[in-house]
This record gives structure tokens, sequence and C-alpha cells, in this order.
């Protein structure tokens, strides 16, 4: 048996090294090998070199890095199946949660936004980014990983923008417009010209292109879909009704109110309505002048029917509800309290004509909506005042 | 670069898992190169395990969890130990199951069971 010294233990493992062997685990296991078999198999006198460069071809057919590669295509392989795996189980249940949330969503029973977020993110952040490692490792052509690339990129893109929309999260426009226009008139026609050349992908690609721009197409027509102009103008001519009925009542209050008539408890709540409703005209001037980043004096004698987004919800949620200044939800609720509390003082019998604020939607909806009930509470204002004025008669 | 013996590479591919485990099984912990000689001395020389095959599958078998290591120095060289896992253990005795099932199919699919009468 040969003893093998520290210097040929070295020169070994230098030359698996430089064979291009680089996992140090395989590295330990070569030379213990060659190591072992020199010690057993070398016959004595052998040249310890001669021997060695004899034997190393036992070891591959072309080179000693196959050993290495054979190694990590063994390992790719289990990742690949793994993946694959992965790939079914997470397209199946973002399949079933989507269909479960649009419907849960559709009926409007409870759980419906977290099983729809699951379901996105669930396609979106793991079923695709999977389908581009997938179509990496499958496709065989480099511009088809990159083609494949892009249009995953932009579902991932557009499916999450979907998923914020539904869930009126912040960016949702943004995320679904460009990935949507990029795909359709960028992926789309980047798939169909680098695959319509080959015979044998033809059929395929020409259908594909098309369900795909038909697909896409229909998700950008339902993009910009917002209230329908009917529902836009049947909300403004319901503003400008009460506006006018309030005016008109208004008008009839002073015909009928004569200031040498009137009793002391009629002249102030006259004048505490008055006050109201001339504090409520400048509630609605302040959010019409911060949603159309206008002074307030201007926004005086803006017609609804004028604004530029009526929708605006940021307006209602980040400014009226919030803000606790004296043209805020909160000073607004505390006024109305304070009237119903006079009139309830001046009036006991009078219980119809309280204001019910709390039965008004004031939080969570957009400026139009807002408006039109801050209307509401004017017209009410102005009926009371006039009934009260009717019934002193 | 798999398996070279007597038979051809075809016949024995995909046995050098279930070999190597039912190695480990029935000697504790063995290394590499006890690995092949051991398979070569049991088989008569018929089946030799190249190294090219070998630590490819022990790698695979080592990220598996089949197959743990243990490590010592000899001089100044690393000798790793090869030892069945518990998972290794069920892994050994469905692969050799499935092989012995293997082999009766094959035996009555090519008709080599001597029958009845015949003898």
């Amino acid at each position: 048996m040969h003893n093998i010294t520290d210097e040929q233990v070295d020169f070994i493992l230098e030359d698996i090294k430089a064979n291009g062997v680089i996992l140090e685990d395989l590295q330990n296991n070569l030379l213990d090998h060659i190591c072992c078999i020199i010690e057993h198999e070398m016959p004595e006198g052998e040249d310890f070199y001669r021997f060695y460069r004899k034997i190393l071809p036992r070891f591959f057919k072309n080179s000693l890095k196959e050993i290495q590669e054979e190694t990590e295509i063994l390992l790719t392989f289990k990742n690949y199946y793994a993946m694959k795996r992965t790939l079914k189980i997470s397209g199946l249940a973002s399949a079933l949660l989507t269909i479960t949330g649009a419907t849960l969503k559709t009926l409007h029973l409870p759980g419906a936004g977290v099983t729809i977020v699951l379901g996105g993110l669930l396609f979106s952040l793991v079923f695709m980014p999977l389908m581009i490692a997938l179509k990496f490792k499958d496709e065989e052509k480099q511009v088809d990983k990159w083609v494949f690339t892009l249009g995953f990129l932009l579902a991932i893109g557009a499916s999450v923008g979907i998923v914020f929309k539904l869930m009126h999260w912040p960016f949702a426009n943004i995320l679904m417009r460009s990935s949507i226009t990029a795909f359709i008139f960028v992926y789309v026609p980047v798939y169909y010209l680098t695959r319509v050349r080959r015979a044998e992908l033809r059929f395929n690609t020409t259908v594909n292109a098309v369900l795909m721009m038909a697909c896409g197409g229909m998700l950008y027509a339902l993009m910009n879909l917002g209230y329908s102009l009917k529902l836009e103008e049947s909300l403004y001519s319901a503003n400008n009704f009460t506006e006018a009925s309030k005016k008109d009542l208004n008008s009839a209050s002073t015909e009928l109110f004569s200031e040498e008539a009137a009793s002391d408890t009629l002249k102030a709540m006259r004048e505490l309505s008055r006050n109201m409703q001339e504090k409520i005209d400048a509630i609605k001037n302040d959010l019409i002048a911060f949603s159309e980043g206008i002074p307030s004096k201007k926004a005086a004698g803006f017609n609804v029917s004028q604004l530029s987004d009526p929708n605006n919800t940021d307006v209602i949620n980040k400014h009226f509800a919030v803000s606790t200044g004296e043209l805020s939800r909160q000073a607004l609720e505390e006024s109305v309290s304070a009237y119903n509390k006079e009139l309830k003082a001046y009036f006991p019998e009078k219980e119809e004509l309280q204001i019910k604020l709390e039965k008004l939607q004031l939080e969570k909806t957009n400026l139009i909506v807002v408006l039109n009930a801050l209307s509401q509470v004017q017209l009410q204002l102005a009926n009371n005042e006039y009934s009260l004025l009717l019934a002193a008669r | 670069m798999y398996v070279c013996s007597m038979y051809t590479s075809e016949l024995i591919k995909g046995t050098l898992k279930t070999i190597v485990l039912t190695l480990l099984k029935e000697n504790g912990r063995m290394y590499g190169y006890e690995i092949t000689q051991r398979v070569k001395d049991l088989t008569d020389g018929k089946i030799q395990i190249t190294e090219g095959a070998l630590y490819p599958t022990l790698h695979t078998l080592e990220k598996n969890g089949e197959v743990g290591i243990e490590e010592e120095y000899m001089g100044k060289r690393v000798r790793k130990y090869y030892t069945l896992t518990e998972q290794g253990q069920v892994t050994a005795r469905e692969k050799i199951n499935e092989f012995a099932d293997f082999i009766s199919t094959m035996k009555f699919l090519l008709d080599l069971q001597p029958k009845p009468g015949h003898a």
C-alpha cells in the first residue's frame, strides 16, 4: 500500500480545481476517492504522477467537470419537478379563490375582499413568476424566452392592478392601464410576429393572438367604466331641484315673516336656521374649492354640473370626514345637534322637525353625494322655517 | 458516465440509487471508494460503479435528506462517510420492494420462470 504524502494531496486537490470542479463537497469526495485508489491500487515502484494520469480518466468521458455538471442536473431536476407541482397547486388555488371571491362579491357576501385578494396575489406573485422560470427553462429559443417573460410580467402588472382596483387601493389605474396597454399594443404584436413565420406554430399563434387581443380589448373597454352619464345627470338634476325648492321656500318664508308680528322664539329660530344654511353653503364651497383646487370665493355659485370630478372621494374621505375645522363634518354635526336642541326647547311638540343627520351618507362616498346630502339638510332647514312661520300665522 | 459493467448501461440505469441505499442500509456508514469496491466485490466485478455516476447520486440523496454525512479528517484530506437517515431507510425499503416487483414482472413478461411440467 502506497502512503500518499501531503504534497501529493495538495497536487491532486489543485488539479481537481484546475479541471473546473468548484463544488467544495465534490472536491473533497474526489480527492479522497483518488487518494484511496492510489493507496490501494498503485503498484510498488510505479511513479505517482504517471499513475495519477492513468487513473483520472476513470472519472469522466471528456473532462472531470462532467461530474459536477451531472450533479447540478440531478439537483436542478428535483427543483424543476417541485416548481411544476407548486405551479399546478398555486394555479388551481388561485383559480378557485378568484372564482369564489368574484361570486361572493357579486352576491355582496362577506369575505369577498380577502378571497379575491388572496386569489389575485397567489396568481400574480406565485403562479406567474413560476411560469416565467419554467418557460425560461423549457423554451429552446432565446427570443421565445424573452417574449414570454415580457407577456407574463405584463400579466402580473394587469392582475395586480385589477386586484388593487377591486379593493380601491392606490395606483390601481396606473398599473392596470399601463400593463393592459402594453400587453395589447406591444406584447401581442411581438408574440405574433416572432412566431407566425414558423410553419408549425402558425395556426396556434394566430388563434392565441386573436384570443389575447379580444380579452385584452375587453379589459381595455372595461377600464374606463365609471358612473353612467345618465346616472350623473340624474344626480345633477336632483341637486338642482333641491336647490330650487330651497330657494323657493326661503323666498316664501321671507314673505311670510314680519319683524313686528313674530315672537322672539320665532325670530331666534329663523336666525338659527339662516345661520345654519349659510354654514352649510360655506361647507359646500369649501368642498368644491378643495376638489377643484380653486379659492373658496370662486366656488360660490358653482353649479354641480360644472364639477370636473364629481366622483372625487379624497375630498370627502381625506378632508371633510377627518378634518376638525369649522367646515368639517364634525363641526356640521355639532351645529345640527345645537339646532335640534334649540328647536326642541322652543317647540317641544314639533318632534318631526328634528334633523336626523345620521341618516345621510356623509363618509366613504364621493363629492356629488355629499353635496346632495348637504342640500337636503338645507332644504329641511328651509322647510322647518316655513312650516313654523305658517303655523304662527 | 453511468454504471460500467458487463451489463449494458440501459439495463442498469436507474438502479444505482437502489444499490447505494441498500449498501448503506446493510453496512451502516460507508465512504465513496468503499461503496464502489463493495459493489465490485459482491458482484465479482460484473457491476462496477463509476465515480462519475456515484457522486452525483450521493449528492442528490444528501440534498433529498435520504443520507446524512459524517466528516473525518484523514491527514490533509476530508473523508465523507454516508449514513442512511430515517427517510432514507423508508426510501431504501420502497426501492427494494419496487425493484423486486419489477423483477418478478419482468420474469413473467419474458417468460423466464421454469414452468411446471418442463422440469
